[in-house]
């Protein structure tokens, strides 16, 4: 599986996440 | 963290005591066996379990107890004023026991209210919406829709000053309804809205999956309730988990159903699982049920597992390695459910289920979306 995004690109959602930081452990179920 | 079997455990999350795995009705899409038996937990397993946790070193400062896994108001009031005693007693000192429970809502009334007030337990009430999409799937025994019923139990709450949270399972007539779901939800405002895509559990074959088109519809109806939920401020579960881990969350998240010891599951007959709380329950010819230990046994520990208990630990452990190397999600997902990948591919490893599909990815790329719409 892969993300794609705003662009119209396959980014990584590593990076898609990094771009909108730059702009504590999360647990879920 | 603890290790056991070779596996790092702990601490534990989440607790879901059954206190009876009877229900007094019967959805169509429920992964539950045996929910005509009406056993309830007896207390000396509820002291059982208050033992087991208080001696194991796992707990945190809280933890959530959470009654689940048939209609918890089925059993007695007073069964759970003793086990909550029981339960604060045992763990006083060592952790703060944060009560909750997940009800259909139809035998809500003011004494139970009352309870609910006086023992600070946080109310989960099950709604699919309207009745023309709740009835659907939401049946009595008879054959009957259960809405009426439900919504009066949920008058008393807010009659009561009440608030509750709402899990909805979306089926295919939810998604062909969705302006009237949404309008619903708009009007009973509930603490939080959680949304379940129906999936294929237990005796149950998702009606979802085997719809179609259903990915894409799904993500059309989950890009809708993101524009509704900012349009009334009603929270949606998925989606504010989602946007926390996007915007601070150390990653890859963890799924705390594929970490052993995050969730405690006790059935009414004293036995213990862990993983995803649907497990309990199951059967498997190589695991046996799932079960890692009995809270009768008078040499009961937390970290010592049954043979198929470590076998199905180690599987486990594998397909979160397989999730993390193969899937461009593992960062915002922490591995996929056992439960769905046992019900789907009759195995634990392995990695996309369509649960993963809808109830992760889906929701990943409506938030990442959304959060750099507004970057621009």
């Amino acid at each position: 599986p892969v993300s794609v995004s705003d662009t119209g690109r396959v980014r990584s959602v590593e990076d898609r996440v990094q771009r909108i930081r730059t702009t504590h452990p999360g647990y879920t179920a | 963290m603890s290790e056991v079997s070779g596996h790092p455990a702990g601490p534990v999350r989440q607790i879901v005591l059954q206190a009876t795995g009877f229900c007094n009705i019967d959805c169509r899409y429920c992964y539950l066996p045996d929910r005509l038996t009406r056993t309830v937990m007896p207390l000396d397993v509820v002291s059982a379990a208050a033992r087991a946790l208080a001696s194991s070193g796992m707990l945190d400062d809280e933890v959530e107890i959470r009654w689940h896994a048939g209609e918890p108001l089925t059993a007695p009031r007073d069964f759970y004023a003793r086990a909550h005693e029981i339960l604060r007693r045992t763990l006083a000192g060592i952790t703060v026991p944060r009560f909750s429970l997940q009800t259909n809502g139809l035998l809500i009334d003011d004494a139970w209210c009352s309870f609910f007030r006086r023992e600070d337990v946080r109310v989960g009430v099950s709604l699919d919406g309207p009745a023309h999409v709740h009835d659907a799937y939401r049946r009595t025994r008879n054959d009957r829709g259960t809405l009426s019923r439900a919504m009066r139990g949920v008058e008393r709450l807010r009659a009561a000053g009440l608030d509750c949270d709402v899990i909805s399972v979306i089926t295919p007539v939810t998604l062909l309804h969705q302006e009237a779901y949404l309008d619903f939800m708009a009007r009973l405002r509930p603490r939080s809205l959680g949304l379940n895509p129906e999936e294929t559990e237990g005796g149950n074959s998702s009606t979802l999956h085997r719809s179609s088109g259903f990915e894409p519809r799904y993500r059309a109806f989950l890009r809708s309730v993101a524009a509704w939920s900012a349009r009334t401020g009603v929270a949606v579960r998925e989606l504010e988990r989602m946007r926390e881990h996007v915007l601070s969350h150390r990653l890859p998240v963890r799924n705390t159903q594929n970490e052993p010891l995050s969730i405690v599951t006790v059935g009414t007959d004293g036995g213990v699982s862990s993983f995803s709380p649907e497990l309990f329950g199951w059967r498997s010819p190589d695991h046996g049920d799932f079960v890692l230990g009995d809270l009768r046994d008078p040499g009961f520990r937390l970290d010592a597992w049954r043979p198929g208990f470590a076998r199905l630990a180690d599987e486990v452990a594998q397909g979160r390695r397989d999730c993390a190397r193969s899937c461009g999600y593992f960062a915002l997902c922490g591995g996929g459910a056992p439960a769905n990948k046992w019900a789907e591919h009759q195995a634990f490893t392995g990695t996309r289920t369509r649960f993963c599909a809808l109830g992760v990815m889906a929701v990943a790329d409506v938030v990442l979306d959304e959060l750099e719409g507004a970057r621009r």
